[in-house]
């Protein structure tokens, strides 16, 4: 990733400078607990980490299937037939399990069978398109979570504007726990403007507590575990 | 009191009405459980509400120094830090925003602090449409509504008001199909994310170590606000903030578990600052509003525990008192015991009368994930409420504590109660003097018995027993 030219600084705000000033605090001193909290993990390395993945991403209302690196393509192929979908957006980044050539080699087989692929991240594929196919940039066992950062190959819309999201997630890419996930997260980590953790399609039970998906996001989100 | 009607007059008013009961009812049961199952799933539920507690109680204890970091942090990254010391200034910041730039479209993501701050309203004055985008929030605001539960704001409502306000207002075809509803919904607001250019949302946590908002959606409201529009204003109130990553992965494994029972909500979204110069999609600008709005106040006072709420609602649906009258009675932004918390604290003389909005049962307590002690600040509470009732009233409870201390005048009051107070033949008080009425408006009162169990105790009682 090239690095970002420098912003200018925006002035700290003079009226929050003089009310963090006169701030005043009446509760309790409190400790703040040792980190990491390693004892509160629901889920550690010794558990099955693909088999607790593909059962709480299914609870979370993922369908999960595994596949290898070498037949992940048909599974998708196979998707998108069950769907009906004619057009595909393919975001490769070399980061996660959709490479560049990988999703090269996959658009040339499924023009083969009538189905067209697109990269741009335009407002109007991603308004337009019918399915997405992406990699992740991290999973978490514990919840059956995606993470997705935005980024100048990613972008932040790609995995929520289609109806239709398929991810690849690599087994090495997958940390047991939530407090795994965030616990290196401290100063100075190289985080993007935007991230997202996914955990299943959009959903709502607003109305009588009836679960519907699909409200602006996904409503059908595939998981493609591929192994080795 | 607050209001023509009386908290007392709302309640019996919300209660008799028996269709929006049996909704909220069965929407709040079906939380509990749900909450109640996914927790207790957990090997370490207990613990984490315990290190939860200590993480809220320590943030509060060190707010100054937490909230500045975050705001430096956030700044560093090319976000625009504003403070609003109240909701008029928060209006006012996010108005100009939209006039300087000719913002005329803005999509929301649910937010209560922008509820709370009447944020809407000031939009529609100043000439910026204003859509809702949580699908509940949605038909409230169809509905010229107010949401009634922070979490599932139609609570209130069934699917026929629903498809009303969804047939009356866009002109669809009327179905009673929550999945068409939302198919409906979907298409409406899609063609609103085409063309916003402001969203706003609130925030759930601020990290102050990295400089993060955090958003938890389940629709993706949140997302869609985060990358459509040109510009994105975040509204957030000084207690969101946590300390480091780890502290808010803590938070996180409860929050959603809590409010309804998911380990996490679909979409939890970060944002620290605004689209990258190659980024394909996202603001051009980040505005982050800090919002003080009383909190100060209250963490300078004698209640400060009260800020460490996160908004999961686990205390609404627990509360016995909020399933059977439902939000609206509460007359306020928050319902429910937090409610009753908040509202007289952020705005001191008013919603006094929220403290005796509760049986003191508990179950709020025990749900709450930071472990507020909301029963115990309710009583506390519940000295400012007294301290403005009537003379007559207040003398009666001195008296009253005092006959508590003191067993001469406690045996005295007994007899001269019997002997002074109108009762039926059952010997039932059912229509009390002077500030008594107050008590037997709602139930009545036993007249003390001719001999006291001391009496009975002494004469004979224990050679029964």
């Amino acid at each position: 990733m090239k690095p970002e030219p420098q912003r200018p600084q925006p002035a700290f705000p003079p009226e929050l400078a003089a009310f963090l000033q006169n701030l005043r605090t009446a509760a309790a001193e409190t400790p703040l607990p040792e980190l990491p909290p390693g004892a509160l993990r629901e889920v550690t390395a010794a558990d099955d980490l693909a088999a607790v993945f593909a059962e709480r991403a299914r609870a979370a209302g993922c369908q999960v299937q595994v596949a290898t690196a070498a037949d992940w393509p048909v599974c998708v192929r196979a998707l998108l037939a069950g769907h009906q979908i004619e057009s595909l957006l393919l975001v490769p980044d070399d980061t996660t399990a959709l490479s560049v050539v990988a999703a090269d080699q996959l658009a040339l087989t499924l023009a083969a069978v009538g189905v067209q692929t697109t990269r741009g991240q335009s407002d109007e594929t991603l308004f337009e398109v019918g399915a997405a196919l992406t990699g992740v940039h991290g999973a978490i066992a514990e919840t059956g979570s995606l993470v997705w950062n935005a980024s100048p190959l990613t972008a932040r819309g790609a995995t929520l504007m289609p109806p239709v999201h398929i991810a690849l997630v690599r087994v090495d890419q997958l940390v047991p726990d939530t407090l795994d996930f965030f616990t290196p997260l401290r100063q100075g980590a190289c985080l993007p403007a935007a991230w997202h953790i996914i955990s299943g399609p959009s959903k709502t039970a607003d109305i009588e507590g009836i679960l519907i998906t699909g409200v602006h996001g996904p409503g059908t989100l595939h998981i493609i575990l591929v192994q080795g | 009191m607050s209001g023509p009607a009386s908290f007392r007059q709302r309640t019996t008013t919300a209660a008799a009405d028996t269709r929006v009961i049996q909704a909220v009812k069965r929407a709040a049961w079906r939380k509990v459980d749900a909450r109640a199952q996914s927790l207790g799933r957990m090997r370490h539920a207990e613990a984490l509400r315990e290190q939860a507690a200590e993480i809220r109680r320590h943030t509060l204890a060190h707010l100054p120094e937490y909230l500045e970091r975050f705001a430096r942090n956030i700044a560093a990254r090319g976000a625009q830090v504003h403070f609003a010391s109240d909701a008029a200034a928060a209006t006012r910041i996010i108005c100009d925003l939209a006039r300087e730039r000719g913002l005329q479209l803005a999509v929301k993501g649910k937010s209560m602090t922008s509820e709370e701050v009447r944020l809407n309203d000031a939009l529609e004055a100043a000439g910026v449409r204003t859509v809702e985008t949580d699908l509940g929030e949605f038909i409230v605001q169809l509905d010229h509504d107010r949401p009634s539960h922070i979490i599932t704001p139609i609570i209130h409502k069934d699917r026929q008001q629903v498809a009303r306000a969804l047939a009356r207002e866009l002109g669809c075809e009327y179905t009673e199909d929550p999945a068409e509803m939302t198919r409906i919904a979907r298409r409406h607001l899609r063609e609103i994310f085409r063309r916003c250019d402001l969203g706003i949302t609130g925030v759930n946590f601020a990290v102050a170590e990295t400089g993060t908002l955090c958003l938890l959606t389940n629709e993706g409201n949140g997302r869609m606000t985060t990358t459509r529009p040109r510009v994105h204003v975040a509204l957030l109130g000084i207690e969101k903030v946590v300390p480091r990553m780890a502290d808010l992965a803590v938070l996180l494994k409860l929050i959603a578990r809590s409010s309804t029972g998911q380990p996490l909500g679909s979409y939890t979204t970060f944002v620290q600052g605004p689209r990258g110069p190659h980024d394909p999609d996202g603001p051009e600008e980040l505005h982050v509003v800090i919002l003080d709005n009383g909190r100060s106040r209250i963490l300078a006072g004698p209640h400060p525990e009260v800020l460490a709420c996160i908004r999961c609602g686990a205390c609404l649906n627990a509360c016995p008192v909020y399933r059977n009258i439902g939000g609206h009675a509460y007359k306020s932004v928050y319902p429910g015991p937090i409610g009753s918390l908040l509202m007289p604290l952020l705005e001191p003389g008013a919603h006094t009368e929220l403290s005796r909005a509760s049986s003191l049962c508990g179950a709020c307590e025990l749900a709450c994930p930071v472990k507020i002690p909301i029963p115990e600040l309710l009583v506390r509470l519940r000295r400012d409420y007294h301290a403005r009732q009537p003379l007559a009233k207040r003398l009666g409870f001195r008296l009253w504590g005092l006959a508590m201390q003191w067993a001469g005048l406690y045996r005295l009051g007994q007899k001269l109660l019997r002997r002074g107070l109108p009762h039926d033949d059952a010997d039932w008080i059912t229509h009390g003097p002077g500030p008594l009425a107050d008590w037997t408006q709602c139930r009545d009162l036993p007249r003390p018995a001719a001999r006291s169990f001391r009496q009975q105790w002494e004469e004979g009682l224990r050679d029964e027993a």
